[in-house]
């Protein structure tokens, strides 16, 4: 195929283009969004290992001995996020708040995993250290 | 059509060529970063992808590898370790999907470029399982996606546009 010939987009390749963006709309974005159940608690991972669960009706921000480096917050609408990260780029800070079920927060260099789960934990009471 | 190969031009010519193509590449990614700052979840626009497509088209897909580790080494001393390997992964998914269309197909360059986007991400994803060792980094897809069909609309355009000068200006007294 000369490369000089070739077109900026045709109609054969629009149709499939609008075929994956519905495809992502449909398995994964229209779900999330219809799904109305609220979070319970945030499971919090460093390296695989779960570090803490989070009662998302605890508002105020948490440390943690197993993570070095990251402090969490969460506000007075039950929302989780990364309040403080030493990792290089923040992109674990501007992700926005959480508190959907299935909703994650990730901080790819510290390894560290946020996810918020719908059931109760088993103890009530959250493995945390408050600041 | 021509391709520019190192047995076909003089060493020199080709070094500089390559040579120009990082530099543009590293610039694009810092680029990048700048604008990723304002966005969420990660989400990077994927400049940094038309000069290996550019490569791909203008020069040949050896170069366009070396490229890749070029750029994937550059990410790695500038951001460290994990976003290196994330660039290399995206990169090299990328170049897979790209080389294969550009040479297979006769697919568009928006096309090609989208589904180009596409790869870079769930390589990059893939990478980031590999090193948090959890299947919770694949809830970041679906934005991912998003943003990468309309970064790969961008940089297709973009794309089509530069191609003739840019081989116009590898080429250009190839012969003299």
């Amino acid at each position: 195929m000369n490369d000089k010939n070739r077109k900026l987009l045709n109609i054969r390749d629009t149709i499939i283009i609008v075929c994956i963006i519905a495809v992502i709309l449909m398995c994964f974005i229209i779900p999330r969004l219809t799904e109305s159940t609220l979070g319970e608690y945030a499971l919090i991972t460093c390296g695989g290992k779960t570090a803490a669960k989070l009662d998302l009706d605890g508002e105020g921000i948490y440390t943690f001995p197993e993570i070095k480096g990251m402090s969490f917050i969460i506000d007075d609408k039950r929302h989780i996020s990364v309040y403080e990260s030493d990792c290089s780029d923040h992109t674990c800070m501007r992700t926005f708040p959480i508190s959907s079920p299935g909703e994650v927060i990730i901080c790819v260099p510290n390894k560290v995993t946020v996810e918020i789960i719908s059931e109760l934990p088993d103890e009530n009471k959250p493995d945390v250290i408050l600041r | 059509m021509s391709k520019l190969k190192p047995d076909s031009v003089s060493a020199a010519r080709y070094t500089a060529v390559m040579g120009l193509l990082f530099a543009v590449s590293a610039a694009l990614n810092l680029i990048e970063s700048i604008f990723s700052a304002f966005l969420p979840a990660g989400m990077r626009i994927g400049l940094a992808n038309i000069v290996i497509m550019a490569a791909i088209l203008c020069i040949n897909l050896p170069s366009a590898v070396l490229l890749v580790l070029l750029k994937s080494a550059f990410v790695f001393l500038t951001r460290g370790f994990t976003a290196g390997l994330m660039s290399l992964c995206g990169g090299l998914a990328a170049f897979a999907v790209t080389s294969l269309l550009f040479r297979r197909t006769n697919a568009s360059y928006i096309l090609i470029s989208v589904l180009g986007a596409l790869a870079h991400t769930f390589g990059q994803l893939l990478a980031a399982r590999t090193v948090l060792g959890t299947n919770s980094i694949f809830a970041y897809a679906p934005i991912l996606a998003v943003s990468s069909i309309a970064a790969g609309i961008c940089t297709g355009i973009v794309l089509k546009a530069v191609f003739p000068k840019l081989e116009r200006v590898i080429f250009k007294n190839k012969y003299s």
